[in-house]
């Protein structure tokens, strides 16, 4: 059997040693998980899941990824943007400071976020005083947070396609009278998007399963502001091991179920602009 | 639509890329922006479309002063040497672009297409991503994208750099033709004087950021203004020497000519076309000894290297057609110029 030649050597090699770590650090600990949650019988599993408690918790880390990935969808292709097309003091000093939420503990950011939103921290005072909104404490403080770990997923994946961007493009879009606005959701955008949705789906992924920096502004009363994850610790905390990776199944469910969907609709516009031609 | 540029000045930095340049292009005309690269063609070509702004100096379009316009206003079609299409849309919306940002109806902008896309011969191709193109094709998309609006004049960036030898021969002569069909006032940027000779009505040739000389291809060719221009067309061959008297001396000594009645004495170039050289046999009474060095052939024309005189100064001659006794390496002839041009300088 000829194999196709591949300049690079070693693909066995690599091969197995890529399935080996991929094996060990996501295959076995997720197997386990399904194992454990495998003790419980349907009906059990169903009970778990459609339990108030549950449902809310699992709608509201859903409901709040989504908005928080959204807010950094907008917000991070603005950031991404000015990053890449000014020249402006303290452009290196911004740059850096993006991969902030990457670096900081998450709890620290957690903190941060609820001393200043809390009805007596210097946004939450404003905000509460004036304009009657509660922030900490309530869904806005837990997308806020969560919008906080996303944004460096939208802005890293956005910075080298936005850089590689052909400027010709909208010279030429320019000369044919496309008005900016046009320019920027003809042009500018199509060629985005790909990326766009990557960073998004990556922010989505990471707010699903964020805990560090919610548990702090949340206020985790069950059933209003309590997130999924939290509810896994504090099964976990109660020893009850299995109802813990019950939840922990069934959020693993619905986010793989988002990812999919995503990808799939990706996959689909890009099949639909090649059947085209 | 006639174009005019009026004491048009730019910088880049402390880079002066145009210095003091007008020019006038008459409604019609195909005219060719000619020199060596970083000459500052481009650089018009973009001020005129709005692309760049002038440090100072006016541009015209027929009766309007567009100097301070932006670009979207001015309604000239501008083709980009690397194409620069739109990847993500398909040929007919490539076209359709400049209809689509005004809000044409849908009818018209179909109309337009079509006859477009019959002018640039691609019908059949409409719903072909670029990527799906040839290089001669994507280069037809953006000459109709950039017609599409019917803009008042066409701007062509080294329209053919980006293809290979035999499509960009072959979409020249068709620009030709497509030209004297449309009629659309044209400038395009070139470095290559044959492309520029074969299309256009008119040559301008840069040199420095200015413009050297201004003329029909015949005239640039008959009457080169300086010693740049007869070697930038090429096929010459510039010899270094003096004047004194009635004589033109090479810098060796060893080469001499007659010079015209009134040349100022001093250091002169003498300007040889190739093909304006005779080659005659080693016992010929006239002529400068000269030994063959190298034969190079490109089909009709074999260039003959030489070295001539005891200073074995290298000269090329080329003999074009049959030249069925043609010289060996290592044969001694003699060589001398039927036409020559004098420089001062």
């Amino acid at each position: 059997m000829a194999r196709p030649h591949n300049p690079l050597p070693g693909l066995g090699l690599s091969l197995g040693i890529t399935l080996a770590w991929l094996g060990l650090l996501v295959v076995v600990p997720l197997a386990a998980l399904v194992s454990k949650a495998a003790q419980l019988s349907g009906q059990q599993w169903l009970a778990i899941i459609t339990d108030p408690r549950v449902v809310a918790a699992v709608r509201l880390s859903l409901g709040a990824a989504a908005v928080a990935a959204l807010v950094d969808a907008a917000l991070g292709l603005l950031l991404a943007w000015v990053l890449v097309r000014y020249r402006f003091v303290g452009r290196g000093l911004a740059d850096a400071a993006v991969d902030l939420p990457f670096a900081l503990p998450t709890a620290v950011a957690g903190i941060a976020l609820t001393a200043l939103y809390a009805p007596d921290g210097w946004l939450g005072h404003i905000l509460q005083g004036y304009l009657g909104l509660k922030v900490a404490f309530a869904p806005p403080g837990i997308a806020i947070a969560l919008a906080f770990v996303g944004l460096p997923f939208v802005v890293r994946t956005l910075q080298p396609v936005l850089q590689g961007l052909d400027r010709e493009l909208e010279q030429a879009a320019v000369c044919l009278g496309a008005t900016p606005a046009q320019v920027f959701w003809r042009v500018i955008l199509p060629q985005l998007r790909p990326a766009l949705v990557t960073g998004t789906t990556m922010a989505f992924a990471r707010a699903v399963g964020e805990y560090g920096s919610v548990v702090f502004i949340s206020g985790n009363l069950p059933g209003q502001t309590e997130i999924a994850p939290l509810l896994i610790v504090t099964k976990l905390e109660a020893y009850d091991y299995v109802g813990a990776t019950a939840i922990a199944c069934w959020l693993l469910v619905l986010a793989t179920a988002v990812l999919l969907a995503v990808g799939w609709l990706q996959a689909r516009q890009k099949t639909a602009w090649q059947a085209h031609g | 639509m006639s174009i005019e540029v009026k004491n048009i000045d730019k910088h880049f930095d402390a880079f002066h890329v145009l210095r003091d340049v007008s020019l006038r292009v008459e409604s019609g005309e195909l005219v060719a922006l000619l020199g060596p690269s970083g000459s500052g063609k481009t650089t018009l070509l973009r001020v005129i479309a709005g692309l760049e702004r002038q440090d100072r100096g006016q541009v015209w379009h027929h009766d309007d002063n567009v100097s301070g316009q932006p670009v979207r206003e001015r309604n000239v079609g501008f083709v980009f040497q690397h194409f620069a299409l739109f990847s993500h849309l398909d040929v007919f919306e490539n076209i359709a672009f400049a209809l689509r940002v005004r809000k044409r109806p849908q009818a018209e902008v179909r109309a337009r297409v079509d006859e477009l896309l019959r002018l640039v011969q691609l019908h059949g191709y409409e719903h072909r991503l670029p990527a799906q193109l040839s290089g001669g094709q994507r280069q037809r998309v953006a000459l109709a994208r950039a017609l599409a609006a019917r803009p008042k004049v066409l701007l062509l960036d080294e329209p053919f750099s980006a293809l290979d030898a035999q499509v960009r021969k072959d979409l020249r002569a068709w620009l030709r033709r497509l030209h004297d069909e449309v009629r659309t006032t044209c400038l395009f940027v070139t470095h290559d004087q044959e492309e520029a000779f074969e299309l256009a009505d008119r040559v301008v040739l840069f040199r420095d950021g200015a413009i050297e000389q201004v003329g029909t291809p015949d005239q640039l060719y008959r009457e080169p203004s300086s010693a740049f221009v007869m070697k930038f067309l090429g096929h010459v061959q510039l010899l270094d020497g003096d004047v004194a008297g009635e004589q033109w001396r090479s810098r060796d000594g060893a080469l001499q000519l007659p010079v015209p009645h009134g040349l100022a004495a001093g250091p002169t170039q003498a300007a040889l076309r190739l093909h304006d050289v005779d080659l005659l046999p080693a016992g010929a009474s006239e002529g400068w000894p000269a030994q063959v060095e190298r034969l190079h052939s490109s089909g009709p024309r074999l260039t003959v290297t030489l070295r001539v005189g005891p200073g074995a100064l290298p000269l090329r001659v080329e003999l074009v057609g049959e030249h069925g006794a043609a010289p060996q390496p290592g044969d001694h002839v003699r060589v001398w110029p039927r036409q020559v041009r004098f420089w001062a300088g």
